[in-house]
């Protein structure tokens, strides 16, 4: 009857039937998750779960972040950073140095033929800048003040630190740290396994091993592989050690070699950054949890489907630095960004860890 | 030219035998010329056919071998885009995956701690199935000296689910990824587990050079 009447024609039934196959196509297109499975799909026997471990509780946090006064990098890939006596701020990555003022404006740029891994900042804009085997002496305009000696054919320096007119250098594929003079001349190496000084080595399975120095003249070492940090005078005595727990409890540190880095407040407090699980944790002089400084949630997750693809072998753990003025810095690679956290609480409460 | 005429033919059979009945009605005495191709010109100008495409398939896979290096192709499992779904362990044709397991020696920290052969969780660094994070118990732990460890595959035990890598991964050097083995596949030209695959990480390489492995960077 309608259609007789042509209300209905055959060209409205051919639209409305393809009206409702478009919405059809739609709905089915809104309702397949597209994006790859974040979990295994061979069941929860096989998933590898660290939701619990990435949980932190609000009541250890005692930093905020300030996240106005981040400072992007501009690299693609960030390694090192550093502070100055002047406030300054130096990230090493790709093939230069960036410096940053104290407010975090760009104050200048270095450019290298190589890749730089590691830096520290002394006094009078001296920059040391570490490569894969040797350190270069730069001032702050990018002149090269001196070229060291190679530290060896296995060589991989991954820290510096600076103790009074000494250099202390990390070198992970010698697993020691070398102790320099202002001018470049080896003094001795630091962490050699020696039994009668009991000294067990350092365990060092990948190339992240850092080095500090305090203001009471002791230099500060990771021990990646034993989980711990060993304190040494500058001739290289052992004066002990704190950590050596290997969990995912939040006071101790995670995954085959942690902390991956490590810095020193004013007051001999220490700072540590671990990769895999991103924590950055303060303790105290003698290896006391006082609290997190940021927590896994706070970082891009370490497996995003596809982004190794993107990032190859870049290394994407955290660096660490303290201001003058107690801030912490923290180089955060896959944001590229220096990011300022600031102290709020002494110490978290003793009933959260 | 020959299949060029051979349609052609076929055409005007086709056209002939159409064409036929209404002769057929109207003169029925006299003798009409049949121009429909025998049974035995279509089977001549069916095996024309056959080999003109034939030799045209030749051509083509020459011409697709010497882009591809002068060889043929093999499926391959991109270890930067592989996301350790767990499809290379269910979806492979055979029985057991052929996707397995495999360790860049040279990028290994040799830890006590391993985060590819211990459960995160684990409470003692033995070598004890609630400890190990491999549901078959494929990864191998051998002491070296002091805290240095040797991790090693065993293939016939590796189903290739991905776990392992996942914890190399997550804290290690990720010395652990996953290959299809070409001992073991059988080069499907349709890899069911490439099809399968959420990150796009399979992709065809040449059979002379079927891997590809972690390690080549400096960093690694």
């Amino acid at each position: 009857m309608f259609h007789e009447s042509g209300l209905i024609t055959k060209e409205l039934l051919v639209a409305v039937a393809m009206l409702c196959a478009a919405a059809g196509v739609v709905v089915v297109a809104l309702s397949v998750d597209f994006s790859p499975p974040e979990k295994s799909t061979l069941g929860e026997d096989y998933e590898y779960d660290l939701s619990d471990a990435s949980e932190i509780d609000p009541a250890l946090l005692i930093c905020v972040e300030r996240p106005q006064r981040a400072i992007p990098t501009g690299l693609m890939v960030s390694r090192a950073v550093a502070s100055g006596p002047d406030g300054q701020v130096c990230v090493a990555g790709d093939r230069s140095v960036r410096i940053f003022s104290a407010k975090g404006e760009p104050a200048g740029r270095l450019e290298f033929d190589d890749q730089p891994r590691c830096l520290a900042v002394g006094a009078g804009g001296v920059l040391y800048v570490g490569f894969r085997d040797h350190v270069r002496v730069m001032d702050l305009a990018g002149a090269e003040r001196a070229r060291w000696a190679n530290a060896g054919e296995k060589a991989m320096l991954t820290s510096i630190a600076l103790l009074g007119d000494e250099i202390f250098v990390a070198d992970a594929g010698g697993r020691a740290v070398l102790r320099y003079s202002a001018e470049g001349e080896l003094r001795g190496k630091i962490g050699l396994k020696d039994k009668t000084r009991g000294v067990e080595g350092f365990v060092v399975p990948s190339p992240y091993f850092d080095v500090v120095a305090g203001a009471d003249g002791l230099v500060r070492v990771v021990n990646p592989g034993r989980h711990r940090v060993e304190i040494y005078t500058p001739d290289g005595e052992p004066r002990g050690w704190w950590g050596g727990r290997r969990s995912l409890r939040i006071a101790d540190f995670c995954g085959c070699c942690n902390p991956s880095a490590l810095a020193i407040t004013p007051d001999g407090e220490y700072v540590t950054a671990e990769k895999g699980l991103f924590r950055v944790k303060i303790y105290d002089g003698d290896g006391e949890m006082l609290g997190v400084v940021a927590g896994p949630g706070s970082f891009l997750p370490e497996v995003v489907a596809g982004a190794e693809a993107q990032l190859g072998a870049a290394p994407t753990a955290l660096d660490l630095t303290v201001t003058r003025d107690g801030e912490i810095l923290i180089l955060d690679p896959r944001a590229a960004e220096v990011r300022v956290f600031e102290r709020v609480r002494e110490r978290a409460d003793a009933s959260s860890s | 030219m020959r299949s060029l005429r051979l349609a052609g033919r076929l055409h005007a059979g086709a056209s002939a035998g159409s064409a036929r009945r209404p002769q057929e009605t109207h003169t029925m005495t006299e003798p009409v010329p049949d121009n429909s191709p025998t049974r035995r010109d279509i089977l001549r100008g069916g095996l024309r056919g056959a080999c003109g495409i034939a030799l045209t398939g030749l051509a083509a896979t020459l011409l697709g071998s010497k882009r591809a290096g002068g060889g043929s192709l093999v499926w391959q499992l991109d270890p930067y885009k592989c996301i350790q779904c767990g499809n290379c362990a269910t979806h492979c044709v055979l029985g057991v995956s052929a996707v397995k397991c495999v360790h860049n020696y040279r990028m290994c920290g040799y830890c006590d701690f391993c985060t590819g052969y211990f459960e995160p969780q684990a409470t003692e660094l033995d070598t004890g199935a609630e400890n190990q994070l491999c549901p078959t118990g494929a990864l191998i732990r051998r002491k070296i000296e002091d805290e240095r460890f040797e991790y090693t595959v065993d293939e016939d035990r590796c189903v290739g689910c991905g776990r392992c890598v996942k914890g190399c991964n997550a804290f290690g050097n990720g010395s652990l990824f996953l290959q299809v083995r070409h001992d073991l596949c059988l080069n499907c030209n349709e890899c069911s587990i490439a099809a399968a695959c959420p990150a796009d990480a399979f992709r065809r390489v040449p059979a002379h050079s079927p891997y590809l492995l972690k390690g080549a960077g400096e960093d690694e």
